[in-house]
């Protein structure tokens, strides 16, 4: 009784459409979680919730993707229906357990639980018929007056729908029949439930019983006794769910017989009238050739039952054809709505957000590699208007004018969208006036026609002044910062707000404004990860930003962009802070250093004064650190050994540590985290990094000087043969540098097999230092070297 | 132009046959229900085949409880005596991709499964065979996947290899397994473009050499199956397998363009797929020439020499496509 039916042919089409499923998901087409993301227009706001799994969609069915329901679609309609007749004789949960059972787990082990309660209900009818206490009697004997009739009947049916469920319900999906479809047989057991209904008088059994005997005929093997039972009974039964479910039963015969015609009619007159199944139906509808879809049509006693054909064909076929066909018929006709918002929102998939295009080179295919064509507000305005179907847009139109449909509201906004979209913005602001008067004033109905409305408003501006800003400013307010924090069901909005942004930077940059451009891209936000935002890369645009932030009195429009910006003075210090280190300006790093907060205490993994023999940041990292150096203080101590040196103190030390201090913060040391914020970029590879930054994080002149200094200061071998190495590790950077890092991709770089060169500095090691302790560690340590002194 | 490819292949042919052991032909089965048709039955008697990987069922995770379960299991309407009858298991690789799953636990059900198809149909293997696309984030799920699957079945176990698995070796590892089968298609994705996704000689070229280096002996897979892409509005909505150009080329309701397309000219119905105006079908099929070009490339590139080329899939839907011989002619270059 749980469970439901066309199992089988659910199962059997459902493969064919898995694997087609398999493969546009594969290629990438869009998941529902992106419609939200490329969309304005919220299918829910005006359509009926039986409709929502046939919205556009890049799944099988929106929202939900398969049909999930298959096994428990009626759970609930069946266990209020029996609540309803048992009212005070069984409680609800037990009604409950009897009809599904304890709710565990469809992948319990424990079969038991699971199974339970079929025991009971054969216990509970052997005691009605043997009159005989049993364990099942003792224990519902309790609860339930086992004499009462209609706990009884509603046993001794549970008792009988058992037997088919046995056939129709698969119960764990690791278990196997070696047949296709197991079919119900005993057709004793089905002619005494036919008796059953015909001798019963109690409308609401005769009911059930009624639909039972469909239901085993239905999984018997021979099916065609279902239709003769169904086409002699079925004038005197009642047009409920029941009834439409045991047409599905007729139209799943008809489609295995392949009577496809009979079949898709059949199914198109249970999605019309049963909101329920309108996910079955419109999947099992399948015409298998235009003649069988004529025929279906010629079916069709009236104009209703073509609609209805109509409207189930329009789901993932032909929306403006199936509008068209269904308005002529019956303008008033409730499938419209669903098939309207179909159409709209396969205008929207066509639009363009980004304002860009991809490059597209010579053969005509799209070179992903080349940066993509920055286009104007107008440009964009231009190509998303080519983009709207012009059939499609008049077909809308007209039905709108007439305002004859069931919704007419709803086809004023659609239209005043679609004109929005085509650029008639003052006949858009009709359509939304006339779609607010008659409009039922929900939350989501408010919602989706303001924000409509400020797309609107916004197409409007192709250059901003201080009257236009006003038009937009209390919406973006609410997309930017109040929508967010609702909770906001089904609304469709964050199209709009990163549209929206990308309109307003590139209508700033159109108005060279390039500071406000920013703020709405939010580069390094919005880039990808790691990317680092070349924004400040020119020393105008940085200085802009930092006089822009600290300004005190901001206009409206400037609050927005401030306030959705993620950068702040304390990044941009940091970032000058750093910029100025490599350019070894210490007292200025420092004093920009100062102005990041907190920034300036992040502490370094490792102890970036130390020089490894190799560059292990795990290593350097894990290594015991007495001190523990934020930022701020490596600045300072710089600072220190700086001024030392500038005296010449302590030559050889301070030249050898501020050797290691910059070569630490380099891509190769173990200090990375000095750099990695979000206006330089993160990543473990220089290539994550734009190339301003990755010449600045790879180049190791810096530490080569100072190593450089250190050697000639240095006093004994040992330390000349630790200078000599440190050096040829900076050797060994520029050639990667340049072989590798100075080239797109790594993947590009000369396949010369070369896995080995002696640095000129392994060879001045080897010559004039091989008597060292140090030379034994490096031999001891580095593979490269001992690699070389061992060739 | 066109005769001295042939002549080129031939000339290939020449120098690359006639060395080895020849391998035996096999194919593979991939329908729910196994039923052979005449013309099915003929083409294992004619070549001698009695070999057969039957694909017994995907494992997929449902999409409600995201749990693994076998999808679509095969059911048997024709008795497989005097067959050699591998079964062959689907794994998706969002199963081994999922977090925390137990690849023990899915290794004892997918054997008892197996078994329990074997069982019910009166069918005995002494041979597995796994397919899985495993990726980087899948290896370490999926090998212990196989370790496991070897440990409880202790039967021969075979492996499907893909072009990239035997590239990158290093860092997607080889399985324990007994021995692989490399599929040589697939190769390209499936998009509007003009490549074609089931074989592309220049896609294959990048992955071949390193053959010869693959440390696990390889039997080879080729396709000889075709579809139709189905295209609206520059995106691939569908896939038509088994498609009869014949009769989409007879049908006014579509025109043929260039040499793989179609263009749908008026809306309609066929085969239970709605074509929009302007709808696209691209058909992708390999000729009798791509497969003995694979076949020469492989001849040539492989470490060791093949004991198995399996033909992918049985169905006389494909059949129909190649002359009766094409298959000794294929093994006839190993």
């Amino acid at each position: 009784m749980k469970k439901i039916f066309l199992n089988k042919f659910f199962l059997v089409s459902s493969g064919v459409l898995l694997f087609a499923y398999g493969v546009i998901y594969a290629c990438g087409g869009g998941d529902d979680w992106g419609m939200g993301y490329s969309s304005n227009f919220t299918p829910e706001t005006f359509v009926e919730k039986s409709y929502r799994p046939l919205f556009l969609s890049g799944e099988v069915f929106y929202g939900i993707g398969f049909d999930t329901e298959h096994n428990s679609r009626f759970n609930d309609d069946i266990k209020s229906d029996w609540n309803a007749y048992l009212k005070t004789k069984v409680d609800t949960a037990t009604v409950s357990h009897f009809l599904i059972g304890d709710n565990t787990s469809r992948y319990s082990y424990d079969k038991d639980k699971d199974t339970g309660y079929k025991k009971e209900i054969e216990q509970l009818h052997v005691f009605f018929k043997t009159k005989k206490q049993n364990q099942a009697s003792l224990k519902w004997g309790k609860k339930i007056n086992l004499k009462d009739d209609k706990a009884k009947a509603f046993i001794e049916f549970l008792y009988l729908a058992q037997k088919i469920e046995a056939v129709s319900v698969g119960e764990n999906y690791w278990s196997y029949e070696p047949v296709v479809a197991k079919t119900f047989d005993d057709l004793k057991m089905i002619q005494s439930i036919e008796n059953v209904y015909n001798t019963i008088s109690d409308p609401f059994l005769k009911n059930r019983y009624w639909f039972l005997t469909m239901k085993a005929y239905f999984y018997s093997s021979n099916k065609q006794k279902a239709i003769t039972f169904f086409n002699k009974t079925e004038a005197v039964v009642p047009k409920n769910v029941l009834y439409y479910r045991a047409l599905s039963y007729v139209a799943g015969i008809n489609y295995q017989q392949g009577k496809y015609s009979t079949s898709n009619y059949l199914y198109a007159q249970v999605f019309d009238k049963c909101p329920e199944m309108r996910v079955v139906t419109a999947y099992s509808f399948r015409p298998e050739n235009e003649t069988d879809w004529n025929k279906s049509l010629s079916m069709a006693k009236n104009n209703r039952e073509k609609a209805a054909l109509w409207a189930i064909h329009g789901y993932y076929k032909d929306e403006m054809q199936a509008i068209d066909k269904i308005y002529q018929l019956d303008p008033k006709n409730e499938h419209l709505n669903y098939l309207l918002t179909r159409l709209v929102n396969q205008q929207e998939q066509g639009i363009n957000n980004s304002f860009e295009l991809a490059k597209v080179n010579s053969e005509g295919s799209t070179d992903y590699s080349a940066p993509a064509i920055k286009q104007t507000v107008a440009e964009n305005k231009e190509t998303n208007k080519s983009k709207i179907n012009a059939k499609a847009f008049d077909l809308v139109s007209k039905i709108a004018v007439t305002g004859n449909t069931e919704k007419p509201y709803l086809w004023n906004t659609a239209l005043g969208y679609l004109q929005t979209l085509k650029g008639e913005f003052a006949k858009a602001d009709e359509n939304f006036a006339k779609a607010e008067k008659t409009m039922p004033k929900t939350e989501l109905a408010n919602n989706q026609l303001r924000l409509l409305r400020f797309v609107n408003n916004m197409s409007k501006i192709d250059k901003l002044n201080s009257k236009n800003e006003k038009t937009i400013l209390k919406d973006l307010n609410w997309l930017y910062q109040e929508l967010p924090k609702q909770k906001v069901g089904d609304f469709r909005y964050e199209n709009a707000s990163s549209w929206s942004r990308m309109y307003l930077m590139t209508l700033y940059k159109e108005q060279k404004d390039y500071v406000m451009a920013e703020l709405f891209a939010n580069t390094s936000a919005y880039s990808y990860w790691g990317a680092g935002n070349s924004f400040y890369d020119v020393e105008k645009n940085l200085l802009g930003m930092k006089a822009f932030l600290a300004k005190p009195n901001k206009t409206e429009i400037e609050k927005i962009g401030f306030s959705i910006y993620n950068l702040n003075l304390n990044n941009i210090n940091n970032f000058q802070a750093i910029q100025a280190t490599y350019q070894n300006k210490i007292p200025e790093a420092i004093a920009f250093m100062q102005q990041t907060d907190t920034l300036q205490n992040a502490v370094f993994y490792g102890n970036p004064f130390n020089g490894s023999i190799k560059d292990c940041h795990d290593c350097d990292h894990a290594a015991y650190q007495k001190k523990k150096y934020s930022q701020i203080e490596f600045l300072t101590t710089i600072k220190t050994m700086q001024d030392k040196l500038a005296k010449n103190e302590d030559v050889y030390t301070n030249s050898l540590l501020l050797g290691n201090a910059f070569y630490n913060i380099t891509h190769f040391g173990n200090g990375r985290s000095f750099y990695e914020i979000g206006i330089v970029g993160y990543g473990s590879s220089p290539y994550s990094f734009r190339d301003s930054m990755k010449k600045m994080i790879t180049n190791c002149s810096l530490p080569k000087m100072y190593y450089q200094k250190a050697l000639e200061a240095a006093t004994t071998k040992e330390q000349k043969a630790k200078c000599v190495y440190m050096l040829a590790k900076c050797e060994r950077n520029e050639y990667y540098n340049k072989k590798y890092n100075s080239v797109t991709n790594w993947w590009t770089a000369d396949q010369d097999k070369i896995n080995f060169l002696a640095w000129n500095n392994f060879k001045i090691l080897k010559k004039d230092y091989s008597d060292t302790k140090y030379y034994q560690d490096v031999i001891a340590e580095c593979g490269y070297f001992n690699t070389y002194v061992n060739q | 132009m066109k005769l001295r490819v042939i002549f080129g292949v031939l000339f290939l042919l020449l120098i690359s046959c006639n060395k080895q052991e020849k391998p035996v032909a096999a194919f593979y089965y991939w329908k729910t229900i196994f039923k052979l048709s005449a013309e099915e039955k003929q083409a294992l008697e004619q070549n001698n085949i009695n070999k057969i990987y039957i694909r017994y069922f995907d494992i997929d995770l449902h999409p409600k409880t995201q749990e693994p379960f076998p999808l679509s299991p095969v059911h048997f309407e024709n008795k497989t005596e005097n067959l050699t009858i591998v079964p062959v298991v689907y794994i998706k690789n969002k199963v081994m991709l999922k977090k925390g799953i137990d690849v023990e636990d899915l290794a004892k059900k997918t054997f008892d499964f197996i078994e329990l198809i074997n069982n019910k149909n009166g069918i005995s293997c002494q041979e597995i065979q796994i397919d899985c696309d495993w990726t980087l984030a899948s290896k370490t799920n999926y090998l212990k996947f196989i370790e496991s699957f070897k440990k409880i079945s202790h039967k021969k176990l075979s492996a499907t290899i893909r072009l990239h698995q035997i590239k990158y070796f290093e860092k997607t590892k080889i399985p324990n397994v007994d021995s692989g089968v490399l599929m040589y298609y697939n190769m390209g994705t499936i998009a509007p473009d003009s490549l074609n996704s089931i074989y592309d000689r220049r896609i294959a070229q990048r992955y071949i050499k390193s053959l010869k280096k693959y440390r696990l002996p390889l039997d080879f897979a080729l396709p000889i199956y075709s579809w139709a892409v189905h295209i609206r509005e520059h995106k691939v909505i569908g896939l038509k397998s088994k498609i009869d150009i014949k009769e989409i080329q007879k049908d006014t309701n579509f025109v043929q363009s260039q040499k793989i397309y179609f263009t749908v000219k008026y809306s309609n119905y066929k085969k239970g797929t709605f074509y929009k105006q302007g709808d696209i079908l691209k058909v992708e099929a390999i000729s009798k020439d791509d497969l003995l070009e694979m076949a020469s490339d492989l001849e040539e590139n492989t470490a060791q020499y093949p004991k198995e080329i399996i033909f992918y899939d049985l169905d006389e839907f494909n059949l129909k496509n190649y002359e009766k011989n094409i298959f000794k002619q294929v093994l006839s270059c190993f």
